[in-house]
């Protein structure tokens, strides 16, 4: 009997970026000096550490966790996420010199199921046991992973992983989508089109990242009655 | 290949104190002092006077983060615009932020405005809405969360460049 419920509980999404980087001028008082995070929020910052090497600070709204090799924004809260991404572009419009290879656009998603026994039907649908059965006593899935090359737009895949949520553990999986988009151009360009990246393709591969989600849903149980 | 995934995000549910984190300031402060030790004592770590240099190179808060079990599990978003700013309030046409629809029109008071945002409130002002049940350490609460756009302020680069653009343009046209 297929299960009847099947809700998201928790929606983070992330922003990645990799080139080259100053994490020290990456401060609270920077941010709120140019303005992209109030004076308020800016003040109760947390987990502050400001390096050479490393910069790492949380915010109500988002966190920032910068390399010399990776910028990292994040969000564990779905009303700031069109906050990150006007975050993620003030600073990369700013730092218009910064040489950036790749971006990565992340969900991760929290989906609870009526019970175990309905998540483990869900994840064998998705990642089918026959195959290992017949060559493991007792298969289990510990991560399932996909890679879908982007054909059409710009160059870069699409990874889906599923694995269970260590938020849910009982009765929970954790989808992870990474929306990964290689940065060829030159240094003086490559921030514009990280820019233009994040405008264009940010609120369209939330959406999409949903749907994704929802249409695997709707392949192991037509009679959609997921949330 | 490049990795820009998640992978290395601090799961907010984990400890703030994060290992890794704690980790790389310990080696960072130990690696420092080594190398800035007084190599005539044996072992050539001057841990002291080294360790107060690193450290205040490093400001480190001490962590507090009590909002780390918040979640909030958004029923709809809407994005909005500024149409009349009045002493009681704003007046916002919104629209529904994931499936359109019609726009509607709902006025807030300044105090649904976060006091952080409130310098921003102008005509044609970006806001944000989102309608949801917030969960903080188990406790469920039906929220409004409303933000307001925050963009780059216009360098004199910025300015520069547009009137290039523009006079690039013109010149195209033949309107010089």
């Amino acid at each position: 009997m297929h299960p009847t419920k099947f809700t998201r509980e928790e929606y983070q999404f992330a922003i990645v970026v990799l080139g080259q980087f100053n994490p020290a001028i990456i401060q609270p008082a920077w941010l709120v000096s140019k303005g992209w995070i109030g004076e308020t929020e800016g003040s109760k910052a947390k987990n502050l550490i400001v390096h050479a090497e490393l910069a790492r600070m949380d915010f109500e709204s988002i966190g920032i966790e910068v390399t010399q090799e990776r910028f990292l924004l994040k969000t564990t809260q779905e009303p700031y996420f069109p906050i990150l991404r006007d975050f993620a572009i003030n600073i990369f419009e700013t730092l218009i010199e910064t040489p950036i290879k790749a971006v990565g656009l992340n969900s991760i998603m929290h989906y609870k199921f009526e019970n175990q026994k309905a998540r483990d039907e869900f994840v064998w649908f998705v990642q089918p046991r026959p195959t290992w059965s017949k060559v493991l006593k007792d298969p289990r899935i510990l991560k399932a992973e996909m890679v879908d090359r982007r054909v059409q737009g710009r160059p870069g895949h699409l990874r889906v992983s599923l694995e269970v949520s260590e938020l849910l553990r009982e009765n929970g999986c954790k989808f992870a989508l990474n929306d990964h988009y290689d940065i060829s151009s030159s240094t003086g360009l490559a921030a514009k089109e990280l820019v233009s990246i994040l405008r264009e393709e940010c609120d369209r591969n939330i959406q999409e990242h949903s749907r994704l989600i929802g249409d695997l849903w709707n392949l192991f149980y037509p009679d959609n009655q997921g949330t | 290949m490049l990795n820009t995934d998640n992978e290395q995000i601090i799961d907010s549910h984990q400890s703030p104190i994060n290992d890794k984190i704690l980790a790389w300031v310990s080696n960072k402060v130990q690696a420092d002092a080594i190398e800035q030790g007084d190599s005539t004592i044996p072992g050539g770590l001057a841990k002291f006077p080294a360790d107060a240099r690193i450290v205040e190179s490093l400001f480190i808060h001490p962590t507090e983060n009590t909002d780390s079990s918040i979640r909030f599990k958004a029923k709809q978003n809407w994005v909005g615009s500024v149409q009349k700013v009045e002493d009681t309030g704003i007046e916002v046409r919104f629209k529904d932020a994931t499936t359109g629809g019609s726009d509607e029109l709902a006025e807030l008071e300044w105090d649904d405005i976060n006091p952080d945002d409130r310098n921003l409130v102008r005509l044609g002002a970006i806001v944000y809405c989102s309608v949801g049940r917030m969960i903080r350490n188990g406790q469920v609460h039906n929220m409004q969360v409303i933000r307001l756009r925050r963009l780059a302020s216009w360098t004199e680069r910025d300015v520069d460049g547009i009137a290039d653009e523009a006079e690039a343009r013109m010149r195209s046209m033949g309107l010089e």
